[in-house]
């Protein structure tokens, strides 16, 4: 754990999940803030310890390894991420899909997995017919939600330790914040973090003021276009980037993946139906969309 | 019932509503066309255990007890009926962790009330700091439950002493929780491969080592503070000791006992004999205000049959280097295993040793392309190219389940099975014999020996 601070600013980090997670508390001792950054870190390594598909002992590594008709039992963590990748699975018509081998096999089977609650436990089911692990049919990974997820875990615990000012991101692909900033001249301030990333769209705002939502973006400007399409299995064409806030993180960071596979009419669509998801989407060099913009405060 | 489909049919979708529609809420959602809760059981549906239902407590609901609970949680026919713990914070996390299992637990402070009012238990998890595991599980076996307790037994050999005596004389079992005993790899790399096999030949070196990063001492939300009455009742000083218990003498064994006693469990395993002579050195060199020492390197010495044996161990808490492993060395071959496979999950082979292919066909090693080929083929001798790294020959078998569970499933069969325990009372003693000595070693800064006795009950 690395820490920096300024008279106004905490800033711990923290390796994990294959990136930087960061948390910037305002308003805190050194030493209370200190300890609370252990306790969310800890979180989220133990987090880690379940989603990662490189370690076999993980539950999603479990469940890779899995054969038709197989289950294994697993615990709320991953239970409850699978769950909600499956609903926005089917809420966008499988732009988002956390089993990456699902554009390698047959779209006939409508799902990879089968989620079940049993008798005091969760479980994962593989059924039958379906193509086992090896074979291409089960590849699940998170990277898409579960880091949203851990954030969303995180910020419980910065509840129950009444921490009430705080940034916290994963990598700064996906970030939540609560209360004011530090040195913030009004009470109801938000977290000022840029947006839009290096597109020209001249609607498109530059500084999105975070507080109580999470805001998580995707694109092509840094690592090129390595959003898979689940629909083909091919680079995402949908948008050029795309950030989508939410009041859970864990439904931003799958969303901002799934605006980069869909359409703009698609997206619209979405965001018409569900009128808590705030969405700008980059068409080109140029063109920009925004989506429920009431919902955020942001400026120019 | 409320779904998550109706939470969001409106357009609203909070983030309130996503933490509260876990499928803790019993929600059901219809993702496979079926409803989650109240589906019907599938054939097949459970795993293959065989464990009728048991009744268990938890008694010390902090980060080691939480990490049993979840693995209990995996295990069906394990019913979590009681949660004690003096702090009111691991109280609330644990029952409400539980409950979203669909397991209603009774909340305890005092043990004692938990044992006189729990009357329909079968066994008790204890996972409390090492200095109250004899007292709690000798209450716990006199109770007539059956017990796993962490390791280290204790912190003091004669209240580990009264564990083993208490466990003969009510005739319940009590597992210690050294938890690689029940690993299927590494009962098979050591049972299978270097014990029943021999592939390694004579084993005459050990090194093992857990290093881990630097780390500050555990805090605590401000609104969880215990009062000062409530501290001194359970014998604590300070919030700050009962956080980090394993960093002050009264509580706790010092690092040797926090993650070297796991690892030199193993060396008696391996060698089939305790050790004779240890030396040690250790300082409290990078943290002011902790008592115990917080690096220490030691060796071991046995007088197996086949002649002396020595085994290195090191551990750091201020470098992560290399993380934690085993190696166990003899003059045919090598094994280096983890409870983290990616840190040790092989066998390497001397050139002059006997060939393995056959291990391999019985499916007991994998192989790995050897450095050096000839290549027939191609009608060369040597394909020259980068620089090979030696041959590794993996272990067949993953671990597909937390590192805790296969030695609580043990326990729960040992139970209703009767088959035995893997880490019985008598083994745990004779591994705390030889950990704690390690602090007398470093006390004495000179070799210190052990007589055959001093392992037995």
């Amino acid at each position: 754990m690395k820490k920096s601070s300024d008279q106004s600013r905490l800033r711990f980090s923290h390796q994990a999940m294959g990136t930087t997670f960061e948390l910037m508390m305002a308003g805190e001792k050194e030493d209370y803030a200190q300890q609370v950054s252990r306790a969310v870190f800890d979180q989220i390594d133990r987090l880690e310890t379940l989603f990662s598909r490189f370690n076999p002992c993980s539950e999603i590594g479990q469940i890779n390894k899995l054969f038709p008709g197989e289950s294994v039992r697993v615990g709320i963590e991953v239970f409850e991420c699978l769950q909600l990748a499956q609903y926005i699975r089917a809420q966008t018509k499988a732009a988002f899909d956390v089993n990456y081998a699902s554009g390698k096999v047959s779209r006939q089977t409508p799902t990879a997995f089968i989620l079940e609650q049993v008798r005091e436990g969760f479980l994962v089911r593989i059924p039958e017919g379906q193509k086992a692990g090896s074979l291409g049919g089960i590849e699940l990974d998170l990277g898409g939600i579960g880091k949203g997820y851990a954030l969303d875990k995180s910020i419980e615990i910065l509840v129950e330790w009444e921490v009430k000012r705080a940034l916290l991101h994963a990598g700064t692909s996906t970030a939540y914040a609560m209360g004011a900033p530090p040195e913030a001249k009004q009470v109801d301030e938000g977290w000022p973090v840029g947006i839009g990333g290096v597109w020209k769209c001249a609607q498109a705002p530059r500084k999105y003021n975070l507080r109580g939502r999470a805001l998580s973006g995707s694109g092509t400007e840094v690592k090129g276009e390595h959003v898979i399409n689940p629909r083909s299995f091919l680079p995402a064409k949908g948008h050029r980037a795309a950030w989508v806030s939410h009041p859970s993180a864990a439904v931003a960071d799958a969303l901002s993946t799934a605006f980069m596979v869909m359409k703009t009419k698609e997206v619209e669509e979405f965001c018409s139906r569900f009128s808590e998801v705030w969405s700008l989407v980059i068409l080109d060099e140029k063109r920009c969309k925004i989506f429920n913009p009431n919902l955020a405060q942001t400026e120019p | 019932m409320k779904s998550r489909s109706d939470n969001m049919s409106g357009g609203k979708w909070s983030r309130r509503d996503f933490l509260r529609s876990s499928a803790s809420a019993g929600l059901g959602i219809a993702l496979t066309g079926r409803t989650l809760s109240g589906a019907a059981m599938l054939p097949g549906q459970e795993e293959d255990q065989n464990l009728p239902d048991l009744n268990v407590a938890v008694i010390g609901a902090g980060q080691q007890g939480r990490i049993l609970i979840e693995s209990c949680l995996r295990i069906p026919g394990i019913r979590m009926k009681a949660v004690c713990d003096i702090w009111a914070y691991s109280q609330r996390y644990a029952s409400r962790y539980l409950k979203k299992y669909g397991h209603e637990v009774n909340v305890y402070e005092d043990y004692r009330e938990l044992l006189s009012k729990e009357k329909d238990l079968d066994a008790a998890i204890v996972a409390t700091p090492d200095w109250m595991h004899a007292t709690q599980t000798n209450a716990c076996l006199e109770a007539g439950l059956h017990v796993y307790c962490e390791k280290e037994m204790s912190n003091s050999l004669s209240k580990a002493r009264s564990m083993v005596q208490t466990a003969r004389k009510t005739g319940k079992l009590l597992q210690i929780g050294h938890q690689r005993r029940s690993n299927p790899r590494y009962l098979h790399a050591i049972d299978r491969l270097v014990l029943d096999k021999k592939i390694l030949g004579r084993v005459s070196q050990i090194y093992a080592q857990w290093n881990r990063a630097k780390m500050d001492m555990y805090g605590w939300p401000k609104q969880y503070t215990m009062d000062q009455n409530k501290l001194a009742k359970y014998g604590y000083a300070s919030m700050t000791h009962f956080r980090n218990w394993r960093w002050f003498k009264k509580f706790a064994g010092g690092p040797i006992v926090d993650l070297g006693s796991h690892q030199i469990d193993i060396f008696s395993w391996v060698l089939g004999i305790t050790p004779s002579t240890v030396v040690a050195l250790g300082g409290k060199d990078y943290y002011k205000n902790r008592e115990w020492y917080d690096n220490v390197m030691v060796i071991y010495e046995f007088n197996t049959p086949e002649g002396k044996a020595r085994a290195m161990y090191q551990v750091q808490t201020t470098t992560k280097n290399g993380g934690f492993y085993e190696t166990f060395m003899g003059d045919m071959g090598a094994l280096q295993i983890s409870e983290v496979p990616q840190r040790g999950d092989w066998a390497m082979r001397e050139a002059h040793a006997p060939e393995w292919d056959s291990l391999v066909k019985e499916g007991l090693l994998k192989s790995e392309k050897p450095p050096l080929q000839k290549l027939d083929t191609q009608n060369i001798f040597l394909d020259v190219r980068v620089t090979a790294e030696a041959g590794r020959w993996p272990l067949p078998i993953d671990l597909a389940k937390p590192a805790h569970q296969p030695h609580l499933e043990n326990f729960f069969n040992a139970i209703v099975h009767g088959i035995p325990l893997n880490c019985p009372a008598e083994v745990g003693y004779e591994t705390a014999v030889a950990v704690l000595r390690v602090n007398d070693a470093v006390e004495a800064r000179r070799l210190l020996s052990f007589r055959p006795e001093q392992f037995e009950v």
